[in-house]
């Protein structure tokens, strides 16, 4: 899984308290996701609701990348970058739940996430229109002489969208900060990719617009750190990459998905590459994590993940009268 | 250009102007466009801009309009004052989703947070007979777009005090050239005017008719007010300008006190702006019309090319004949 056409360094350099930042996000993300799905069963959340599980370690990889004042453009699976940008559990909720204390003030909902504060740009529902986006933030960054680096996350499926190759273009001939990180889950709605692509990686697909791409195991956060810190550090130079995330999408596309398109054989296999419980185990063992801990991290997370939803389904939603408010500044700005 | 702004001006040196006066003013707008920078713009309408402006502010992009259009809005997004010129308005369907979706939808879905200070520079309108594809006047799909602003003025002085105000804008501006008027002179605005947007102005001032045209058919429906006045018949002309917000005050006040209005565009018919016009009449000034509001647009067909593109479009003519018999009626 870890076949790359550009070589990315194999080994990172992970602390030990690395390891626990990175560990400790990936189980919030995780416990996150668990609660929103059960939200949503106990009709408790109404719209709809795309797990991030399976994603973690994107997340976790990104912690180590980050720096302050860095833009991240999301998509609509992209809880765990969005946490590791900076925004907190009840940021995240509040969007989903879409009630008045999110970015959106309650116009956005699960799709339209964004955070003036973390710099994080993720208004779009449409499929790849945020590559493209991401294209003019990194842009912006570079004329004005800025160092900040631009991430922007997509699926697997949004790789087939025309803005994918004429944003990747625009990114390599401009010499922009970006680095894209195509999120390949293994499925593309209810379809799969493997029928969509006549490439082995997505990542392959960089070459065709002079840039490098890396395919990597998704589920490794020690090596998707890796690769991304090398892809960051081009970044900076006005080097843009494309680095393929693969990883395995564990719940359906929504939930509600009743997944009938998945083989049962490879459902039955999910826990095997489980990210969260296998990055658990190593960090324990490499690092000396205290189990103790980790135990206590779980817990205070289901904590604040239902303190959290717990507040969210409380809070008031978008009034009659600001539904239709803050679509022109000069008529209303709030 | 100093020596040209003398005392008149042409459309096209008002667009340039527009463009080289908010440069110096605001560095953080830039020009994006495909050959607006070395080659000058197809329609020359850049000139001189990346020899004083560079390549960092005036950027030759490749035939890439969803991608830049979406650029665009990141670029507006993160600080910058972005201008996008789309070469030809036909084109401006590849970047739909970027302006209906994300520009105008970004403010109201950041709960009022995130601005997006963009302009898209587009050329419409028949004149040059080159066929199906590079003459559309398209404006009526975007004043259906709450978040974005439309713009189309007719004559030098609007163009370039309504592009400096669009390049102003806190919102995402469509800005419609029209391409047969790049070489239609008049005289110069006062130095640094700033025209409002949404605001109409009344062309002509008359007494027997309200003519309300847009873009190229402001000139036709001027020619007919003056083949009118010949036969006694005193037509005022209202050219909007901006056609989202519509300044329908102006509209309603002129068609109270005149009883009569016809509307006329170069886009088809259905569902075209002047749909929208006449509904406005129709709902304020009901009891003031002496007859039904009449509406002249360009045929509902695809356009050919060469001479044969003449028969689609309202002229002067046809505006002033359709004027008498409303008003003698």
């Amino acid at each position: 899984m870890s076949s790359s056409k550009t070589k990315a360094p194999a080994v990172a350099e992970v602390t030990a308290d690395d390891a626990a930042r990175m560990l400790r996000l990936m189980i919030t993300t995780r416990v996150l996701e668990e609660q929103l799905a059960q939200a949503y069963a106990d009709g408790k959340l109404t719209g709809w609701i795309h797990s991030s599980e399976g994603h973690e370690a994107l997340g976790a990889a990104l912690l180590l990348c980050f720096e302050p004042g860095d833009h991240l453009v999301p998509h609509y699976r992209s809880r765990p970058e969005q946490l590791a940008k900076g925004m907190s559990v009840r940021e995240v909720v509040a969007e989903v739940f879409a009630t008045v204390d999110a970015g959106s003030r309650g116009r956005g909902g699960e799709t339209h996430v964004s955070s003036v504060e973390h710099n994080v740009y993720g208004m779009t529902g449409v499929l790849g229109a945020n590559i493209a986006l991401s294209t003019g933030v990194a842009l912006a960054s570079k004329l004005r002489g800025e160092p900040q680096v631009t991430l922007c996350s997509f699926g697997d499926g949004t790789a087939n969208r025309g803005t994918f190759h004429e944003a990747l273009n625009l990114a390599a001939i401009w010499d922009l900060p970006v680095v894209f990180v195509c999120e390949n889950n293994y499925f593309t709605e209810l379809s799969r990719i493997v029928d969509f692509i006549r490439v082995e990686n997505i990542a392959d697909r960089a070459a065709g617009y002079g840039m490098p791409g890396y395919a990597v195991d998704g589920h490794d956060p020690e090596l998707l750190a890796a690769t991304l810190r090398t892809a960051f550090a081009a970044a900076r130079e006005g080097r843009p990459s494309l680095v393929e995330a693969k990883m395995i999408r564990r719940r359906g596309h929504w939930e509600g998905d009743p997944q009938q398109y998945r083989d049962p054989e490879e459902v039955a296999t999910l826990d095997d590459s489980d990210p969260v419980p296998s990055y658990r185990r190593l960090a324990i063992e490499r690092y000396g994590l205290d189990a103790a801990q980790v135990e206590a991290w779980e817990a205070a997370a289901r904590d604040e993940v239902a303190a959290a939803i717990a507040w969210a389904s409380e809070r008031p939603r978008i009034s009659r009268e600001d539904a239709t408010r803050a679509v022109y500044a000069e008529v209303d700005n709030g | 250009m100093a020596e040209r702004e003398r005392t008149e001006l042409n459309t096209r040196w008002a667009i340039t102007q527009a463009h080289q006066e908010e440069m110096e003013r605001d560095p953080s707008v830039i020009l994006i466009g495909q050959d607006v920078g070395a080659g000058e713009g197809v329609f020359g309408l850049t000139r001189g801009l990346f020899d004083q402006f560079g390549p960092t502010r005036v950027l030759d992009a490749p035939i890439s309009e969803e991608a830049l259009a979406n650029m665009a809005v990141g670029a507006a997004i993160n600080g910058m004052r972005p201008i996008l010129e789309i070469m030809f308005m036909d084109f401006i369907a590849l970047t739909v989703d970027a302006l209906a979706n994300q520009a105008a939808k970004t403010r109201y879905l950041s709960g009022g947070s995130i601005g997006v200070p963009m302009v898209v520079r587009t050329l419409a309108g028949a004149g040059f007979r080159i066929g199906a594809h590079h003459g559309q006047s398209l404006e009526s799909w975007f004043t259906h777009i709450p978040g974005l602003k439309v713009v189309h003025p007719s004559n030098p002085a609007d163009t370039k005090g309504l592009l400096k105000a669009a390049i102003r804008d806190p919102d995402p501006v469509l800005f419609i050239e029209t391409k047969a008027l790049l070489g239609e002179k008049g005289p110069p605005p006062p130095p640094d005017e700033v025209l409002p947007l949404g605001k109409a102005s009344v062309a002509r001032a008359g007494t027997d008719l309200t003519i309300v045209a847009t873009g190229r058919m402001v000139g036709e429906s001027l020619r007919a007010a003056e083949r009118l006045a010949e036969g006694g018949i005193s037509a005022e002309v209202i050219d909007p300008r901006t056609l989202l917000p519509l300044d329908t005050e102006t509209i309603v006040t002129s068609v109270a006190r005149t009883g009569c209005a016809v509307v006329v565009h170069e886009a088809p018919r259905p569902s075209g702006i002047g749909a929208e016009i006449a509904a406005v009449i129709n709902e304020r000034c009901l009891y003031e019309l002496d007859a039904p509001v009449i509406r002249l647009a360009g045929a509902f067909s695809p356009i050919p090319p060469g001479p044969a593109e003449d028969w689609l479009f309202p002229d002067a003519a046809q505006i002033a004949a359709t004027a008498r018999d409303l008003v003698e009626g």
